[in-house]
């Protein structure tokens, strides 16, 4: 696995969190409002600590891949996760503004539409790893 | 149009790890990998580099099948 895999999976991991504590406890109703938006920090504390944790210690443990730029191979599928993510992004948006329609209002649509980046973002880390271990 | 490769074999030849042939070129051991697999097809620059580090001409590791 090269580097840029491993920093990949770190922040693959820390988004999963940051979706998993924010979202989670928007669907469990646990909290509303202001209480949304201590959840939203909280989370956003975690998903930074658990990427610079985990960056600082592949690094540490792979100093020579830490300074090594992206190839041209890692770059083309950089490029093509990108591509894949950028269609689940769109669809997502517009499935948040669609929401309109079914009488919802602002903050679910705002939520909807940042759940729509977080699902892109997972995608485009995923379909990189995935990518990496099958595709030229 | 299938691009074939003797990377592995010159790199043997020539004592390189796939390690030591991608440090030389900036590129990691799972692409040189790929690259000897046929999985994946190099840039034409990163051709010529592979046939530089290797000592022969291009025409002597990439050809057409």
């Amino acid at each position: 696995m090269t580097f840029r895999e491993k920093s990949y999976l770190v922040i693959l991991f820390g988004n999963a969190v940051f979706a998993l504590l924010y979202f989670g406890s928007l669907f469990t109703g646990n909290v509303t409002g202001g209480g949304a938006f201590g959840m939203f920090i909280a989370a956003v504390v975690v998903q930074i600590a658990i990427i610079l944790i985990g960056s600082a210690v592949i690094a540490a443990l792979d100093p020579r891949g830490a300074h090594r730029p992206a190839d041209e191979r890692e770059r083309l599928i950089e490029m093509r996760s990108t591509r894949i993510s950028y269609f689940v992004l769109v669809s997502g948006v517009l499935g948040a503004i669609a929401l309109i329609h079914f009488g919802f209002r602002q903050y679910a649509m705002a939520n909807a539409a940042f759940g729509a980046v977080m699902v892109a973002e997972v995608v485009r880390y995923g379909s990189f790893l995935v990518l990496m271990r099958r595709a030229g | 149009m299938r691009i074939v490769n003797e990377v592995r074999a010159l790199r043997e030849a020539a004592g390189l790890t796939q390690t030591d042939m991608g440090d030389r070129i900036g590129m990691t051991r799972q692409t040189i990998a790929a690259i000897e697999q046929g999985r994946y097809a190099p840039s034409l620059e990163a051709a010529f580099a592979i046939a530089d580090v290797l000592g022969v001409p291009l025409d002597q590791v990439f050809r057409r099948e």
